[in-house]
């Protein structure tokens, strides 16, 4: 696998030199401060408003904020982080061919499933190192802010929500591997994303669904055990590896 | 000993024939002028020898190893400069050497080195902005030292100067020509005067295969002689020319091909016997565009 190190190391440079690396670091941070500093302001916003409530017929009494509310918001936030993600790494690999950077590299000997995997990995750290950030930093303040025992299993409920957006960063790859322009990878992704959870509307099969990985809230208060969605990790693995595995295949026989 | 080798090479884009039994060879220490017009399929020979195209039929040997589609283990050997090559414009030209160096494999050590010789040779030594900065010239150099990197054994140029101004042009064509010691070069071009200047071989490519091939200077003997071009002052004294003079009408100006200075003269008698007032009169000698006009047929 000739030029995987290199090329990664020069992957990484990019995200650095181009400034995506910062607009990650400062997203992560902000949206793992957010989460529980907004929980914890909730009460207090909503005594403000109260006498504009009650005018209006609206009689507020007592709002309290707990862990659960925090770990709430940060589960919400997720998705947005994600799609912005999707947004900025969907061009990676179309705009190297479509722009013909790539093939100086390529007659110098990279192969084209090192020029891949160093895509593919240096998205996945840089995910999942910001994603675990902004975990931690959530988990510090909700510590801090709230000794109730609210949630449980926070660990393993993040863990799925990861399995959840390393297949659809994957599924990205898989698309970009032979899709023109980042414009059809992002449609693509989202099509696919937004096909599983009209088909989750129906109970019978929401639980071989990967977007049932993401329904963190009724995994960490217990309304649902993680044994439950064995299945959807299951098929979340299998989509994984298979689009991983897809993605080194079709690059190798893109047109240049 | 032949740096590389293209054996009945076919190529089809559906029902349109690119490449039709193509065949020639580069000798080691040669710049090889490869010529045709746009769309002859000179870029897709260049694709198939980087391994980059899958041939339809046909053999290709870098210093007699075989290329593969995909991954081929003769790009070892060789140095591609695209005809606008795009680089990582949030790179300095160092930083792109050094990425090139090192997917090469090459040491850290020899990356400076060889980066600083580099750098001096297509005057960008001093350069410390980044690459989106740089012109479309400045680029075209910094390709050269890309492709000389691993001081590959044959240099691959696709039309580096179709795209640049008179100077960029010769500044690029006096880097190729100095590299020329250390590298077999392949120069695909349809600037003629480039291929005049620089190549010690020539082949044109006409619908698919090789037309003419050979040094210049044997190309240009292939012609049996020069032409004299008449521009007659009224238009419409051309045809009347033309039949004195046993020559042909293009445009207004009557040619008389492979005319001798014997020949010459008796066409200035019979111009002047006749009195048909003339613009101007050339005795042109061959050069390679007449050549290629004729092995394209126009």
């Amino acid at each position: 696998m000739n030029g995987f190190s290199p090329f990664l190391k020069k992957e990484f440079f990019e995200l650095y030199r181009k400034g995506r690396l910062l607009l990650f670091g400062i997203l992560f941070v902000f949206f793992g401060i957010e989460a529980p500093a907004l929980a914890k302001l909730t009460p207090a916003l909503f005594k403000m408003m109260s006498d504009e409530f009650e005018q209006q017929g609206v009689i507020i009494k007592d709002v309290t904020s707990t862990a659960a509310t925090s770990w709430e918001q940060f589960f919400g936030n997720l998705p947005v982080i994600l799609i912005v993600f999707v947004i900025v790494f969907a061009g990676s690999v179309t705009s190297e061919f479509s722009s013909g950077s790539i093939i100086p590299f390529l007659t110098k000997g990279l192969s084209r499933t090192a020029f891949m995997l160093s895509k593919l990995t240096s998205a996945l750290i840089t995910w999942s190192a910001g994603l675990w950030l902004c975990f931690g930093i959530t988990y510090a303040y909700t510590a801090y802010f709230w000794k109730d025992s609210s949630v449980q299993s926070l660990i393993p409920t993040l863990l799925l929500w990861w399995l959840y957006s390393v297949m659809v960063i994957c599924l990205m790859f898989f698309f970009a591997s032979f899709l023109q322009t980042h414009i059809q990878v992002m449609i693509c992704t989202g099509g696919v994303v937004f096909a599983m959870s009209v088909i989750g509307i129906a109970d019978s099969v929401k639980k071989y669904l990967p977007s049932t990985l993401t329904a963190s809230m009724d995994l960490c208060t217990g309304a649902r055990s993680i044994s439950s969605v064995t299945p959807a990790i299951i098929i979340a693995a299998l989509v994984t590896v298979c689009c991983a595995i897809f993605s080194l295949v079709l690059i190798g026989r893109r047109k240049i | 000993m032949n740096i590389l080798e293209v054996k009945d090479l076919h190529k089809s884009f559906g029902s349109k024939t690119v490449l039709d039994g193509l065949t020639f060879s580069v000798s080691e220490g040669s710049v090889f002028g490869f010529i045709g017009r746009n769309g002859a399929g000179k870029t897709t020979t260049m694709k198939m020898i980087l391994g980059l195209l899958q041939p339809g039929s046909g053999e290709i040997t870098v210093c007699g190893e075989r290329v593969r589609y995909g991954n081929t283990p003769t790009n070892k050997y060789v140095g591609c400069l695209p005809d606008v090559p795009e680089f990582y414009s949030y790179m300095t030209a160092r930083e792109y050497l050094r990425l090139c160096g090192e997917v090469t494999g090459m040491k850290q050590s020899e990356i400076k080195k060889r980066s600083g010789e580099l750098l001096e040779l297509v005057g960008l030594a001093n350069e410390k902005h980044r690459i989106k900065g740089y012109s479309r010239g400045m680029k075209q150099r910094l390709g050269i030292a890309q492709a000389l990197i691993n001081k590959p054994r044959l240099l691959i140029c696709d039309e580096p100067t179709s795209a640049l101004d008179p100077l960029g042009r010769k500044e690029i064509l006096e880097i190729i020509s100095s590299a020329r010691g250390e590298t077999s070069v392949i120069f695909s071009t349809h600037i003629l005067s480039d291929v005049e200047k620089i190549c010690d071989d020539t082949a044109i490519l006409e619908k698919g295969r090789i037309a003419l091939c050979g040094t210049v200077s044997e190309l240009k003997a292939k012609r049996s002689g020069s032409d004299v071009q008449i521009v007659p002052a009224s238009a419409g004294d051309a045809e009347k020319t033309a039949q004195l003079l046993g020559g042909e009408v293009h445009s207004g100006t009557v040619i008389v091909k492979n005319a001798s200075q014997d020949k010459m003269l008796s066409i200035l008698k019979t111009i002047s016997e006749n009195r048909i007032p003339i613009l101007k009169i050339e005795h042109t000698e061959p050069d390679l565009e007449q050549l290629f006009m004729e092995v394209i047929g126009k």
